[in-house]
């Protein structure tokens, strides 16, 4: 095909602008093998809430004595963990990063801070509801994605069923059941019984929440940050709430 | 059209050989051409709840395998007009049932018959996978007990998401909740859960609840569907149960304690 012809059909791309947030894995050691150890636990809790989300590792403090990346990213992606950016590198680390084929992020002590105090606002669930969303940050990303619309679902979820509503919020009409699962990259709403698992913010949305009109949920989760039912939420159990993240914590709050 | 019905649960033991029996024998009562097929290869139950376990030549697998016709293995009840059972292989193993021998099987039967009642075996393998692929109904079987309420909402799970109707994005499975071997003295003790626990769990409608019946055992013992036995309560509970499922509104009895009966309060019965 001609270079003109081609001028006059369609374009072969479209750039748009996207915003995310990104879950950060800060190093605190560079005892690789501990960590692996260490995360595998972890996602063993909760294997649905990190699988396949997109991480940026931050050097944080071992900067300087880090090895170098190659061993972390493979023990990361072996977790089934999707790396893709790193930030406050060591230049020979963060060449490295590049030649395979990660971005490097600019240094951003700065926002990390602003989006801490940003995360404070929250607190106030009332408050952080009539301010529009917080100013995306310098850190992030801007993704050429497809926006999506969000995924209602009107039959129950079963034990044993999963729902992903991949890139948008959920809305469920009717009960989730025990040993069932319903996630979202967005919120993540139900207005039947929760009964079995609800995970908001799957990619990393820390400003996902998860609404419910009978919560009795065997465990919940926003941004990788999950809770298991236990005495700390029973008080809302079998009533309308909401869970939001608050820095690293999960707020409930009455709904109505 | 011939209404394809799979009797279901997960978990085994919970009544669902019986109530295909009862089930199926009730609708040929009423005049419908029914058949039962047992799918739970290998162990073989239908054909002795039936009574017609001395009768069976050819078999569900000799059907799916080429080896006989669906007319030579279909056995005639004896003493209700309308019914037949194909019965399952006691000396095959699960893997002789297929997906596509038991589709061109329920197809031949489909002309013949207005019910064909498929009696799942335990669990969510192939077998209970099988029994419930073609299916336009099914009625799930459940003990007032959270485990059993727990298997029960997975294969509810299933036949919405892995039957036919599911992959080809038809209408869904009408799915229908039967309450069996309830006891409602043990429900009032707190022992079980209630017809309103159970519900609210799976919320599905309820087409009945068989009450826990000594009648049951005997009834299997001599052979014969417990909807025969006119008398006990399991077989007036099925009987309910046919109404309710052919639109007749009949209310839930066999659900409340029993009251302590004149007699044996003015004697301290009991
Ligand atoms: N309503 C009932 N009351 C008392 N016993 C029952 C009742 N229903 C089933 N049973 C008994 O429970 C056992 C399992 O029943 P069955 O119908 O074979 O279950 P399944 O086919 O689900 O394995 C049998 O011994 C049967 O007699
Ligand atoms: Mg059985």
């Amino acid at each position: 095909m001609s270079a003109t012809a081609s001028l006059a059909a369609e374009p072969t791309f479209v750039i748009k602008g996207r915003m995310q947030t990104l879950t950060v894995l800060r190093l605190n050691s560079s005892d690789w093998q501990q960590l692996q150890a260490e995360l595998e636990a972890h996602l063993a809790q909760a294997p649905q809430l990190l699988k396949g989300m997109p991480l940026v590792i931050d050097c944080g403090d071992v900067a300087e004595k880090m090895p170098g990346i190659a061993d972390l990213l493979n023990r990361l992606r072996e977790l089934g963990l999707s790396p893709i950016a790193v930030q406050n590198a060591r230049t020979d680390v963060a060449d490295q990063a590049t030649k395979l084929g990660l971005a490097v992020l600019r240094e951003n002590k700065e926002s990390e801070k602003e989006s801490e105090s940003a995360v404070k606002a929250v607190e106030s669930a009332a408050k952080a509801e009539s301010q529009p969303s917080q100013a995306p940050e310098q850190g992030d990303i801007e993704l050429a994605e497809p926006k999506t619309t969000p995924m209602t679902i009107t039959r129950p979820v079963r034990s044993g069923q999963q729902i992903y509503a991949r890139g948008g919020d959920l809305v469920v009409l009717a009960t989730v059941s025990a040993g069932a699962e319903v996630i979202a990259d967005g919120h993540v709403h139900i207005y039947g019984a929760l009964n079995g698992r609800a995970i908001a913010g799957a990619a990393g949305d820390g400003d996902a929440r998860i609404f419910c009109s009978n919560f009795n949920a065997e465990l919940v989760a926003i941004a990788g940050r999950y809770k298991t039912s236990d005495a700390s939420n029973d008080q809302y159990r079998d009533t309308a709430v909401q869970i939001a993240l608050d820095g690293e914590q999960l707020v409930y709050k009455a709904l109505n | 059209m011939a209404k394809i019905i799979v009797i279901t649960s997960g978990k085994g033991g919970v009544g669902k050989t019986t109530t295909s029996a009862a089930f199926g024998t009730g609708l040929a009562l009423k005049g419908h051409k029914t058949v039962l097929i047992d799918f739970d290869v290998g162990l073989r139950n239908l054909d002795l709840i039936m009574g017609c376990e001395r009768r069976v030549v050819y078999d569900f697998i000799n059907v799916i395998q080429g080896e006989a016709t669906v007319q030579q293995a279909l056995i005639k009840d004896k003493r209700v007009e309308n019914l037949f059972i194909l019965a399952a292989s006691q000396t095959r193993d699960k893997d002789a049932l297929n997906q596509e021998g038991v589709g061109r099987v329920l197809e031949q039967l489909a002309k013949d018959f207005e019910y064909i009642i498929c009696d799942s075996p335990a669990g969510i393998e192939k077998g209970a996978h099988l029994a419930m692929y073609y299916a336009d109904e099914a009625m799930v079987v459940t003990n007032p007990e959270v485990s059993s309420v727990r298997d029960s909402d997975r294969v509810l799970g299933i036949l919405a998401s892995k039957t036919k109707r599911a992959e080809e994005n038809k209408e869904p499975i009408k799915e229908r909740l039967i309450l069996s071997r309830y006891s409602p003295d043990r429900v009032a003790r707190g022992e079980m859960l209630s017809v309103e626990d159970v519900q609210e769990i799976l919320s599905i409608d309820l087409l009945g609840v068989i009450p826990e019946s000594q009648a049951v055992l005997n009834a299997s013992n001599s052979g014969e569907p417990v909807i025969l036995h006119e008398d006990s309560e399991a077989g007036q509970a099925y009987r309910d149960l046919v109404d309710r499922y052919l639109g007749v509104d009949v209310p839930h009895r066999f659900v409340d304690p029993k009251k302590p009966g004149f007699f044996s309060r003015l004697f301290g019965g009991n």
